[in-house]
């Protein structure tokens, strides 16, 4: 066995496997328009946090974590929202939601004290593996207050499926399975090396990685997800005082409100 | 212009040097990525990023000079964190460039066809840090030296994961060998 006619073999079954990759005058425009929208998606999630939105997206199952690569299928969700919309009334916040999906159920304050404090549109796009775009829609993202406490948030969608991680589950009386996890997060800078004992924690869906940070940070945050007549809710914060039983109770208010 | 020089421009922020650096890398990177990831949505998405890290890090970036190190290493965790991500869903085999015969070909280029794909199949199914050191040191012809500052691990660890890769590949053929009931010219 000569391992010079195995290199000599690599090397060329390599080179002719690449040239599968046609890099077209297409392509590269492409790629160079597609890197253009993310540095801007990223330059924008800078001033809304960006770290607020990986652990959003590492908690439920949108699209862009689940990747199905089929022709025809959603692939990606790329989805925008600005403060400069955001809505402090709640009465009007519920009127626009009743304008873009007036099956969503919406509270105004919870029972344990957080109330209403602003809500802004997000507008979601999906997108095919070629990423043409494919469906579309508005919701309001809603945020809740409490004195001394960090904020909750509230959002629905009906392009997500939910997690089917969970460290706690409710069934409600309706049937509907209220999903809590709560989810370490480790924001590192780009060039961070993960160990072992870290990727087994991600495989194990107990660790989300956000890439981006200047330094390494780790924030804990709490999720509640539901899917509720083809809607997938979510409720989640950073306040790591509060309780599974708690998180579930102001999920299941939701849930029950008419 | 040289390289250098630009990266010093794109890390001033000028998007004209940045441009220009896609354009020089993306042909490499993009047919790297297909290597590691094995399919064409996959490689898309890691050359995406790791363009998009270039730009929006570029202040990371501390020596101009040695840029291609750390492109490719942002590559590699970017190939690593997609294809992690991809490995827990259904895998969409994507047909292999000769699996279309061709009625012109003589017997020895059937076998040596036959032989690319048992070849392939063998080291896409390698784990993928080991698949991209074959990969950055087979295809993209980076020295074990080079590799070891890409991936941010020891010259040891990147001649360990050749060592093994290959013996793994050796191992795969073999096995592919003795189910197909042929003989492989790399093995004999």
């Amino acid at each position: 066995m000569d391992d010079s006619i195995l290199e000599q073999r690599i090397r060329e079954t390599l080179e002719k496997k690449a040239q599968d990759v046609h890099v077209d005058a297409l392509t590269s425009q492409r790629i160079q328009t597609k890197v253009e929208q993310r540095i801007k998606e990223a330059e924008h999630m800078k001033h809304r946090g960006w770290k607020k939105v990986a652990i959003v997206a590492a908690a439920i199952c949108v699209l862009g974590s689940i990747t199905a690569v089929a022709v025809g299928k959603p692939s990606y969700t790329s989805s925008h929202s600005s403060h400069n919309e955001e809505v402090k009334d709640f009465a009007t916040a519920k009127a626009m939601q009743n304008g873009y999906d007036a099956s969503v159920k919406t509270v105004e304050s919870f029972s344990n004290g957080y109330t209403f404090q602003y809500a802004m549109p997000e507008y979601k796009q999906t997108h095919d593996e070629n990423h043409n775009a494919m469906e579309s829609e508005t919701m309001m993202n809603f945020s809740y207050k409490k004195q001394g406490k960090k904020d909750v948030s509230f959002s629905a969608t009906r392009l997500g499926t939910s997690s089917e991680i969970a460290d706690q589950i409710m069934t409600l009386d309706n049937g509907v399975e209220l999903r809590y996890r709560k989810l370490a997060n480790k924001f590192v800078p780009p060039d961070y090396q993960i160990t072992e004992a870290e990727e087994k924690l991600i495989e194990e869906g107990k660790l989300n990685v956000g890439y981006g940070s200047d330094k390494v940070e780790l924030i804990n945050s709490l999720h509640v997800s539901w899917v509720q007549d083809g809607v997938l809710y979510s409720l989640y914060t950073f306040e790591d005082s509060l309780s599974a039983e708690e998180m579930l109770g102001m999920a299941k208010e939701v849930a029950e409100s008419e | 212009m040289e390289e250098a020089e630009l990266v010093k421009q794109m890390i001033a922020g000028d998007r004209d040097a940045f441009t220009h650096i896609m354009e020089r890398y993306q042909p490499q990177a993009l047919r790297a990525a297909y290597l590691i990831s094995g399919n064409h949505a996959d490689s898309e998405d890691i050359v995406q990023e790791t363009f998009a890290a270039c730009f929006l890090y570029r202040n990371q970036i501390k020596n101009p000079e040695a840029f291609k190190g750390w492109f490719y290493r942002t590559l590699s965790r970017n190939a690593w964190k997609i294809c992690r991500r991809t490995k827990k869903e259904q895998p969409v085999a994507e047909p292999y460039a000769g699996d279309i015969p061709d009625p012109t070909e003589t017997l020895k280029e059937v076998i040596l066809r036959e032989e690319e794909k048992a070849l392939y199949s063998a080291i896409e199914a390698l784990p993928v840090k080991q698949r991209a050191v074959i990969v950055l040191y087979y295809y993209s012809q980076m020295s074990i030296k080079e590799i070891a500052k890409a991936l941010g691990c020891m010259e040891g660890t990147v001649k360990s994961r050749l060592f093994h890769g290959k013996a793994k590949l050796k191992e795969l053929l073999q096995e592919s060998e003795k189910n197909g009931g042929r003989t492989w010219t790399i093995l004999s």
